[in-house]
C-alpha cells in the first residue's frame, strides 16, 4: 500500500518569518556583511515609526544595535577573540532600553545573516530599581535599631543591667546570636548594594597570603568554638603573594570557612590550604560534611542560593554570600570554584594571579 | 573624662550612656542633633566629642566642623560611630579631623576602652 508524504516525512516546522509578527519583541534579521535589514516583523516595524517620529532612523544594523557588521565577526567583538554564536548588547531606541540578543546564522542560500531580537526591558529596569532601592533603604533602616537591640542586650549579658537568672541568661544569649546573624544578613546586602552600584572600594597591594589567612582563622575563631569544628591550616607553599585587598580576601575566606564549619560534623576539621597550582596561587577550604549535589552545584554562586535547606534554621545566612565571594574574587582577578563529593566534603578554591617580587617592589614603588 | 555625644537615636543614646557610665568612669552628656549640640557647646568642656555621621539636619562631619570654630573644642579629640563603612571612608573621616571610627552595632561592654583607647593612642 502507498503511503502519503504526511504519513513517510516529518511536517516541516521551521518557523517562516511572517510567524515572527505574532511576537511581542522586535526582530530583524540582518545581512552579516552588508549590515541592511533582510527582514523585519511587526513589533520591529512600528518601532520603526516610532523612531522616525524622533528622527532616528533605523535602516541598518548599526542603527539598531550601535555595532557595526565587524563587530559580529569572529575576531570583532570587543571582549573575545574567540569565534562567538550568541551576543547580547543593551540599545536605545525610540527613548526605550531594549535588550537585544543578536545570533550569526548561515541561510540555505550560503549568505551569513544575523538575526537579532529586541526586548523592551524599561518596564524590568524600573522595578530592579524599585528592588534595589526597597532593599537599600531596609538595610540602611535596620542598622540603628540593630545598634540598639545588639547594645542593650549585652548590657544585661554583662550583668550591667542587674543580676541574671542562668534561664534568662541562655536565653538573652540565643537573643544575641540571632541579632548577630541579623547584622550578617545587612552586611550581605549593603556588600551587594556596593558592588552594584559600583561603590566598592578595593585598597589593592601587595600582599602576602599567609598572614591573610591567619587573620581570616583568628577572625573565625568563636564562631568555630560554637560548632565544636577544629580549623587547621596546611601552608604547603608558605611563599603567596598576590596584589589585592587584604581585608577583602579575609572577608572571602571568613565567608568559606563558616560554610564549610556550619555544614562540618561535630567535632570535624575543616583544612584550608596554600599551594601553587599553575599559575596561579590556591587557597582551598576543605570540610568533611555531606557535600553538595551535583545539580546544586551549578547554582552556587548565584544570589539567594542555599544549599542544604534542611539545615537552613540552623546555619543561617542570606544565600547571598558566595555571589559577594565570586564578585570581591572577579575583582581581584581571581577564581572561585568548586569540589565536592557526596558522602565526603566539598572543597572550594580560590585562585590568585601569583606576583613576583620584582612586580611587588614596582607597585610599592608606585610604578 | 567627660564625653559630648551626639547622636539623634534616643535608645542609642540611652545605650551608650550606660555603657560609658558604668563600664567606664565616664560623665556623659548628650545631644540629639547637631544643632543642639553648637547650642549646648558652650557650657560643655569635654575630654572626647563622640559623634554619629548621619543624622536629620547637620551631619556628624559637619557637626564637628562647627564645633571645631569654637576655641575651648578647637583640639578636643573626636570619635564618630558609624555603621559599616569603607576603609576609604574612614580615612575620609579621619582626614576631616576625627581620631577614629567605632563601627555600629558596638559592643556596650568595650566601648569605653575604646574610646580609652583611642584617646591614649
Amino acid at each position: 500500500m502507498e503511503q502519503t508524504s504526511e504519513n513517510t516525512k516529518s511536517p516541516d516546522l521551521a518557523p517562516r518569518f511572517q510567524d515572527f509578527d505574532l511576537l511581542a519583541d522586535a526582530v530583524v534579521v540582518f545581512n552579516a556583511s552588508s549590515g541592511r535589514v533582510a527582514h523585519i516583523n511587526a513589533a520591529a516595524r512600528t518601532l520603526t515609526t516610532q523612531s522616525a517620529a524622533l528622527n532616528q532612523s533605523l535602516t541598518t544594523l548599526q542603527d539598531w544595535t550601535g555595532k557595526s557588521p565587524d563587530f559580529f565577526r569572529p575576531g570583532g567583538h570587543a571582549d573575545t577573540s574567540e569565534p562567538q554564536a550568541c551576543f547580547r548588547l543593551e540599545t536605545l531606541l525610540a527613548d526605550c532600553l531594549f535588550e537585544v540578543h543578536v545570533k550569526l546564522h548561515q541561510a540555505a542560500d550560503q549568505q551569513d545573516y544575523l538575526t537579532a531580537v529586541f526586548r523592551d526591558i524599561a518596564e524590568r529596569s524600573e522595578s530592579e530599581r524599585m528592588t534595589k532601592e526597597l532593599v537599600s533603604t531596609i538595610s540602611h533602616e535596620l542598622r540603628s535599631p540593630m545598634t540598639a537591640i545588639k547594645g542593650a542586650m549585652g548590657l544585661i549579658v554583662s550583668g550591667a543591667a542587674g543580676e541574671l537568672s542562668d534561664k534568662a541568661r541562655e536565653m538573652v544569649l540565643i537573643a544575641q546570636r540571632n541579632a548577630d546573624r541579623l547584622v550578617l544578613i545587612i552586611n550581605d546586602f549593603l556588600d551587594l548594594e556596593k558592588f552594584s552600584d559600583g561603590q566598592m572600594v578595593f585598597d589593592d597591594t601587595p600582599s602576602d597570603l599567609l598572614p591573610v589567612v591567619y587573620d581570616a582563622v583568628e577572625a573565625i575563631a568563636g564562631f568555630q568554638g560554637r560548632f565544636d569544628v577544629t580549623v587547621e591550616i596546611d601552608a604547603q607553599d608558605s611563599d603567596l603573594r598576590s596584589l589585592l585587598d587584604p581585608n577583602r580576601l579575609v572577608q572571602v575566606l571568613v565567608n568559606l570557612l563558616s560554610n564549610a564549619i556550619k555544614f562540618s560534623p561535630p567535632g570535624g576539621v575543616v583544612t584550608i590550604r596554600l599551594a601553587h597550582h599553575q599559575s596561579y596561587n590556591r587557597i582551598s577550604v576543605i570540610d568533611r560534611g555531606d557535600g553538595i549535589p551535583d545539580a546544586d552545584q551549578k547554582a552556587l554562586f548565584g544570589r539567594f542560593v542555599q544549599i542544604g535547606l534542611k539545615n537552613r534554621a540552623a546555619t543561617g545566612g542570606t544565600g547571598l554570600g558566595l555571589s559577594i565571594v565570586k564578585a570581591i574574587l572577579e575583582h581581584q582577578n581571581g577564581t572561585i570554584s568548586v569540589d565536592s563529593t557526596l558522602g565526603q566534603g566539598t572543597t572550594f578554591h580560590v585562585d590568585l594571579p601569583q606576583i613576583a617580587p620584582v612586580e611587588a617592589r614596582a607597585h610599592a614603588e608606585g610604578a | 573624662m567627660i564625653v559630648m555625644h551626639v547622636e539623634d537615636d534616643a535608645d542609642i543614646r540611652e545605650i551608650a550612656q550606660m555603657a560609658l557610665e558604668m563600664m567606664g568612669d565616664f560623665t556623659v552628656v548628650q545631644f540629639d542633633c547637631g544643632e543642639a549640640a553648637l547650642e549646648g557647646a558652650g557650657g560643655t568642656d569635654p575630654d572626647v566629642i563622640l559623634l554619629d555621621v548621619m543624622m536629620p539636619g547637620m551631619t556628624g562631619p559637619q557637626t564637628l566642623a562647627e564645633l571645631r570654630k569654637l576655641p575651648h573644642l578647637k583640639d578636643v579629640p573626636a570619635i564618630y560611630m558609624t555603621a559599616r563603612v569603607q576603609p576609604s571612608e574612614i580615612d575620609g573621616l579621619k582626614n576631616a579631623g576625627a581620631l577614629g571610627v567605632i563601627v555600629k552595632p558596638f559592643d556596650p561592654v568595650s566601648l569605653a576602652q575604646q574610646i580609652t583607647d583611642l584617646v591614649a593612642s
